[in-house]
């Protein structure tokens, strides 16, 4: 028996173990369905109509079982919306019973009495609040007319219903990225945390990432605006921008494959909520061995657990902070799973790849959307 | 420190597994991921689950260095509160 010890999680040491892989994920996202009230110009699934194929209840309890058997962590219910299945709180309720935690992500607008209250007893359940600016005219450009004042409404409930603190969920863009310290009075008022995370190219994220991308200048000031804010969450989402000084909290890891994954509302488990796209899809969980056998035998997950990295990072003094950054952000780009991430802070990226086409998203979810942004407008389907 | 006439648990929304390099733990609670390399830690600590001292449960362990890795292990886990002594 090799002598025991416990290590600090985000020593080298525990890097190189995560990234070879564990026996289940930490924790994994289940898009439960694409339906979708809102039509958020930037929504990483594209989601909007509800899917056919989508899991049914019998089918979404077992799915919980199976998680919890392999002692999955916790579980990061998004969609879609997830409120919008008649019933979601037969599946919170159930996780909860089994020692399963559930962190959902809503947009608030079917938060309503019953609900609060149905849910305040919930051990395990986190609440997320998407909101992506600190008013009305900031969000609603991207998350649509009259969507910030149902969040507020959602949280208004929440904060009078006294349920355990929830967070708001923010995605930096150019637009509000100089707008955090306003959603970080915000989330304060409501007695909320507040998490920011990175956008990334996938679902209409492909579509507007141009736009709302965050510049060089941008991500400096929020690199820094970071570090002065360690009670702020980021979802380990900018490990890219670690190169400009200490490393940000969290793994600091590419976990696609390796400690997480995603599950959507057909089945289908992809790499990461971040990559909804055939190169990336390891199964499907009616497959003979289900989830398990994905997890552990898929070969898409293998290979991406003894990958070494991006070949054109090896040699850059910053690998172990950056570790390339983001893949999604790459391969929707274009750029390359081997290229440095686009938004390298050593100026080091190296646009899209000649010879590639750039990788489309998956738009077959979409309800039918005008996106406006500074320089164009795009609709989608 | 940790005492090994006394009886430790999992603090409370902590959960922890095996993994091919030993354990890891996840607190619900402080969001807290702890990894514990090296064999034999999730015996012990069923063992004191299932009642017994920590004394007792270290005859799982064999050979002095690896009995004092151990107990370098559970204190490094009752200081980041994945352990609690058991009431
Ligand atoms: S691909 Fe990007 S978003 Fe997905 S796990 Fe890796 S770093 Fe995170
Ligand atoms: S070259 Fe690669 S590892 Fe270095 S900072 Fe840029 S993206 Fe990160």
């Amino acid at each position: 028996m090799k002598p025991a010890n416990a290590i600090p999680r985000i020593s080298r040491a525990a890097k190189e173990i995560l990234k070879g892989g564990l026996s289940a994920p930490i924790c994994l996202t289940w898009e439960i369905t694409y339906a979708c009230n809102l039509s958020c110009i930037h929504c990483l699934s594209a989601s909007g109509l509800k899917d056919p194929r989508e899991l049914n209840t019998t089918q979404a309890l077992a799915l919980v079982d199976t998680f919890r058997e392999m002692g999955v962590f916790y579980i990061n219910i998004g969609g879609g919306e997830p409120t919008t299945r008649k019933d979601f709180l037969e599946i919170l309720r159930h996780s909860d019973s089994i020692g399963i935690g559930v962190k959902f992500s809503t947009n608030g607008a079917f938060i309503d009495r019953d609900f609060a209250s149905a849910i305040k007893g919930f051990r395990y359940t986190d609440i997320q609040i998407s909101i992506d600016g600190p008013d009305q005219k900031s969000n609603d450009l991207v998350r649509g007319v009259g969507s910030y004042e149902k969040a507020l409404r959602a949280m208004d409930t929440l904060k009078s219903y006294g349920n355990r603190s929830f967070k708001i969920s923010v995605v930096a863009t150019k637009s509000n990225v100089r707008e955090l310290d306003d959603l970080y009075r915000l989330a304060k008022f409501y007695d909320a945390e507040l998490r920011v995370t990175r956008l990334r190219p996938s679902g209409r994220g492909s579509l507007v990432f141009g736009d709302l991308n965050p510049s060089a200048e941008d991500n400096a000031s929020l690199y820094h605006w970071l570090r002065l804010h360690p009670d702020v969450l980021t979802g380990d989402s900018f490990f890219h921008l670690s190169p400009l000084g200490s490393p940000l909290a969290g793994l600091n890891i590419c976990g696609a494959g390796r400690v997480v994954c995603l599950v959507d509302p057909i089945g289908d488990v992809y790499a990461c909520p971040f990559t909804i796209h055939e190169t990336f899809r390891a199964g499907n969980i009616s497959d003979p061995g289900g989830f398990r056998e994905i997890w552990s035998n898929s070969e898409l997950f293998r290979s991406m657990r003894s990958s070494n990295g991006p070949t054109s990072c090896q040699s850059c003094e910053a690998y172990q902070t950056c570790q390339g950054g983001c893949m999604s952000t790459k391969f929707f780009t274009g750029a390359g799973l081997d290229a440095p991430d686009p938004d390298c802070v050593l100026g080091r990226a190296q646009g899209p790849s000649l010879v590639e086409q750039v990788p489309r998203a998956d738009l077959s979810h979409s309800k039918r959307v005008f996106i406006t942004t500074r320089s164009e407008q795009t609709a989608t389907n | 420190m940790i005492e090994t006439t006394l009886r430790y648990r999992l603090a409370d929304g902590v959960s922890i597994r095996k993994e091919p390099f030993g354990a890891i733990s996840y607190n619900q609670l402080t969001r807290q991921l702890v990894l514990i390399t090296g064999q034999g830690v999730l015996s012990v600590i069923e063992a004191m689950n299932a009642g017994e001292c920590l004394a007792s449960a270290m005859r799982l362990v064999e050979g002095d260095e690896v009995r004092s890795g151990m107990i370098d292990a559970l204190n490094g886990l009752l200081s980041r509160g994945v352990l609690r002594e058991a009431s």
